[in-house]
């Protein structure tokens, strides 16, 4: 029994494992995409369920964060799904637009931890 | 014989000396005597007419000396008692006093003249050292008047540009509106100085940055006469500045790509090793390497630190500490920092005690109090050396003082004021690591929320850090960058 599934959207290899096995530690269920425009055609596959959470990476090459939560907003469905914004970022000088929480990198594992338990 | 007659005529002519006086009594007498003694002298002396000639030459102008002493010589031989000789040794002695006169103000001239000659060497050859153009503005003429020193530093032959007009054609458009208006508003407004700094066009068609400056120069009445000043060539100062500052600027730009470019694999890394100490699925059975995993987690939490300090550099370097404010209860927030701390206070050997008012509501950015409480706590067990160390917060009607207290080796006053510099420490940094970027960032922060921070201490009896905080910052303060 999973305690949820989520949808992890970064560039970095590293994040994007590391980010599946320590959800995978916590019982969720987890599936990467390299970018914005990955995690869109998971997320319109019809074959696959909706995951309860995505955790998106901002700057990412081929589509971004910001572009990836426009075409989101766009979606009544996509729009229905919380995402939590992780950024390296000095500053974000774009606003968010309907973001659950902005994160900065790095985290701690118990950061995160907390933040799923609360949103799950 | 002419003693006697002098002597005798002497009150009379004192009395006659004419109003404004070509002689004075001093001068008058002074001659009457040489006059008087020149007879009696043994040849080959010196004539005492020659040295009243001199002297008189050093006092008056030629002119007036001459007057005075044609005065004298006629009012002495207007008298009836002089015979032939008398009068021939008079006029010999009064032929001695001009030719005397005549003589040193001849070699006073030459000296003036020389005195001149090498004060306009002297200036010229300043101007070419330093590199200065030098004008000499003459408003009533309206004309300007350059040193030579304009053709070897702009290029220009200096009756080329003998007229403001003929200046300010060779001013920059960009800037020629503001450099005439400003030279003409010195002058109206009877200002003593104008200094500008604009680009001028060199005679090699280049631009070059130039300084000018120029002193304005008035009458009694107060008209401006003259504006005196010169134009220097700072081109070059000006590329250096400008090479400089792009220097700081591509150093806070590395920084700033550096901070965030080690934050992804930190991110990574941080999540594998505290999954790998904590997990409940990966965590390992092994107690040695559990300790070992812990003691990674601590390395990669330093770095983490370490990397967040340098980000932070970016930020307030670029202006960009934006400030989050919402009430915050700054007992509360202690506590959380001291619990978070335990096992660095554990590690430090310092006891800490912490005295804390029922209550304390602010104002402020959480995320940064957090910082300030933080990064002074960690100092205080950093250089603490293992003794007590008391945290204590105020509360009065207007501001919240939070006070930081150790009893380790202490700050020297010297080295005070230094210690809140980015990149300092008081300590060599061989003992002690980090950036010496803490009390920068704790400044930045309590200036940025209208606060200040304050120490006093004295090498080897520990010190006192006092951070006072307004419960309700001034909002234009927050986010602005650092002088």
């Amino acid at each position: 029994m999973t305690r949820g599934s989520i949808l992890v959207v970064d560039d970095d290899e590293d994040i994007r494992f590391s980010l599946c096995d320590v959800l995978e530690d916590l019982d969720f269920r987890s599936t990467p995409a390299r970018n914005g425009q990955e995690a869109l055609e998971l997320l319109r596959d019809p074959s696959r369920p909706p995951p309860s959470l995505i955790l998106l990476d901002l700057m990412m090459p081929v589509m971004n964060g910001w572009q990836f939560l426009e075409a989101r907003a766009q979606d009544l469905q996509l729009a229905a799904i919380p995402v939590v914004v992780m950024t390296a970022a000095v500053q974000t000088h774009r606003p968010l637009p309907e973001v659950v929480r902005t994160f900065a990198k790095p985290f701690t594992v118990q950061q995160l931890e907390e933040l799923l338990v609360a949103m799950h | 014989m002419i003693a006697d007659l002098l002597a005798r005529h002497r009150s009379r002519l004192l009395r006659q000396t004419p109003q404004p006086a070509l002689l004075d009594e001093a001068e008058l007498k002074g001659l009457l005597d040489a006059l008087a003694r020149r007879s009696d002298l043994p040849a080959g002396a010196l004539d005492p007419a020659t040295a009243q000639g001199t002297a008189l030459a050093r006092r008056r102008s030629l002119a007036d000396a001459i007057t005075g002493v044609d005065w004298l010589q006629g009012a002495l031989l207007e008298s009836e008692e002089l015979g032939a000789v008398e009068r021939t040794a008079l006029l010999e002695g009064f032929h001695r006093v001009r030719l005397a006169l005549v003589a040193e103000s001849g070699r006073r001239q030459r000296q003036l003249e020389e005195a001149l000659q090498r004060g306009e060497e002297r200036y010229l050859t300043a101007a070419r050292a330093a590199g200065f153009a030098i004008w000499d503005w003459d408003l009533r003429e309206q004309r300007i008047h350059w040193s030579h020193t304009l053709e070897t530093t702009l290029g220009h032959p200096v009756e080329n540009l003998s007229t403001l007009d003929l200046w300010l054609e060779q001013v920059h458009p960009a800037d020629r509106d503001r450099v005439g208006t400003g030279l003409m508003r010195a002058l109206k407004e009877g200002a003593l100085r104008w200094s500008d700094s604009f680009q001028f066009l060199r005679r090699d068609g280049a631009w070059a940055g130039v300084l000018g400056r120029a002193w304005i120069l008035h009458d009694p009445a107060g008209e401006p006469l003259r504006v005196l000043g010169g134009l220097v060539d700072i081109t070059e100062q000006r590329r250096l500045e400008g090479e400089l500052t792009e220097a700081v600027r591509l150093r806070d730009e590395f920084l700033a790509i550096a901070s965030h470019e080690l934050r992804t694999p930190l991110t990574a890394l941080q999540i594998q090793v505290q999954t790998l100490a904590h997990g409940r699925k990966s965590g390992p059975q092994d107690e040695r390497l559990q300790g070992r995993l812990l003691r990674a987690e601590v390395s990669v939490a330093r770095m983490v630190q370490l990397v967040n300090d340098l980000l932070d550099v970016s930020r307030i370097t670029a202006g960009q500490l934006a400030l989050d404010l919402e009430e915050v209860e700054l007992c509360q927030l202690v506590q959380e920092v001291v619990e978070r701390l335990g096992p660095d206070i554990q590690r430090s050997g310092s006891e800490l005690s912490v005295v804390l008012p029922g209550e304390v509501r602010g104002h402020w950015d959480r995320r940064r109090l957090d910082q300030v409480v933080c990064n002074l706590l960690t100092n205080a067990l950093k250089y603490g050396g293992g003794k007590p160390v008391e945290l204590k917060v105020e509360l009065s009607d207007t501001e919240a003082r939070l006070r930081v207290t150790d009893h380790g080796i202490g700050v020297a006053p010297e080295e005070q004021e230094r210690i809140f510099r980015r990149f300092e420490r008081a300590v060599s940094d061989r003992h002690f690591g980090g950036f010496g970027l803490g009390l920068w960032i704790v400044t930045q922060v309590l200036e940025a929320m209208d606060g200040s921070i304050r120490v006093e201490s004295q090498v080897g009896e520990g010190a006192m850090f006092e951070a006072r905080l307004p419960l309700r910052p001034a909002p234009a303060r927050a986010g602005s960058p650092p002088p």
